[in-house]
């Protein structure tokens, strides 16, 4: 169906750590990302030590609920694996990205989709399942080992569709 | 925190104003087909790319095919792929463009975000690139690139899984980039 063109990618929130943080919180995602089918998260930054990140959907914490297959390129080699975790993305003490983008995050009809790529000491292009047909209304990026430094940015973006 | 929206190019730092980034059309299934179709693109030549994002389930299906105003020649893939156990890449010309992936395990979709660059040009050959992945009943993320070897603007894409159909809930949105 053709539609009128809307404007899009929006920039629904973002936050610079004034001080070191194990996580980061976006919620009422309900609210403020009402209207939107997909979510761009972007994070940029570094970590208090070479670490990587979990999503929390919804505060689901049972990382085997999350599953993913990477694809990384570390310089010398190219490796893939296979994953029941709920990784999305690694970050170090040196300047670190990911892109992550979420698809159809509010649908009850279908567990949630999501890929990424992340640079960091090697180069990853990932994809995910978060086993849940539920609308994810908050999503926790919590560090597994150590902080967020002071100065990252997490932002979240959105996508109508 | 709550912010103002702001458009992404105006976020990114790209000028203030006009928004780049414009949602155009989009299909949801509410039953099963064996493809879908943009047409009438040519009516977007203000834009400068296309971008697709779509999500997609299939009875028995696992990639996404397209093909670019109708034709079944001249297309040239390269891909790099991780399976979940080791990454490997080739190329081979084709009668379709491979730009997704689709899932068969119950209530799992494939993701794909495919950009077709400089669509409407016609002194340059079409390219189209791709993220794509699943993890449900098979473990594949891809980076694609596919040459159509036509100076054509591009005026429809028949989008379409390497067999049987798309299923009720696959979403498939069109995007235009100035």
């Amino acid at each position: 169906m053709e539609i009128m063109p809307t404007p899009t990618y929006t920039l629904i929130d973002s936050v610079t750590l004034a001080s070191s943080a194990s996580s980061v919180t976006f919620s009422s995602l309900d609210t403020i990302a009402a209207g939107y089918r997909d979510l761009v998260l972007v994070v940029t930054g570094t970590a208090s030590t070479n670490t990587f990140y979990r999503f929390r959907f919804n505060s689901d914490s049972t990382n085997t609920n999350y599953t993913y297959v990477q694809m990384i390129g570390t310089g010398t080699d190219a490796l893939s694996a296979a994953v029941n975790d709920a990784n999305a993305g690694s970050l170090t003490t040196a300047e670190s990205n990911s892109l992550i983008q979420i698809m159809d995050f509010a649908q009850t009809d279908k567990h949630k989709s999501y890929l990424y790529r992340n640079n960091f000491t090697s180069v990853r292009a990932a994809a995910g399942r978060w086993s849940n047909t539920a609308a994810i209304t908050s999503i926790q990026l919590a560090i597994n080992t150590g902080t967020f430094n002071a100065g990252s940015t997490l932002s979240i973006y959105g996508i109508a569709a | 925190m709550s912010l103002i929206p702001l458009g992404f190019w105006a976020a990114s730092g790209g000028g203030a104003g006009a928004a780049a980034f414009d949602l155009l059309e989009t299909q949801t299934l509410a039953s099963s087909a064996a493809s879908v179709t943009f047409t009438g693109l040519d009516s977007y030549s203000d834009y400068k790319h296309l971008q697709i994002r779509m999500i997609t389930a299939s009875n028995t299906g696992t990639v996404v095919y397209s093909k670019l105003n109708g034709s079944a020649s001249g297309y040239y893939i390269h891909y790099l792929t991780g399976n979940g156990s080791n990454v490997s890449s080739n190329s081979f010309s084709s009668t379709y463009a491979w730009i997704g992936h689709a899932d068969t395990l119950t209530n799992a979709f494939g993701a794909s975000i495919v950009d077709l660059l400089d669509f409407a040009s016609t002194n340059k050959t079409t390219t189209i690139r791709s993220l794509t992945g699943r993890k449900g009943s098979g473990s594949n993320i891809n980076l694609n690139s596919n040459l159509w070897n036509s100076t054509a603007a591009i005026t429809s894409m028949e989008i379409y899984p390497n067999s049987g159909n798309f299923l009720a809930g696959s979403r498939i949105s069109l995007y235009g980039w100035k």
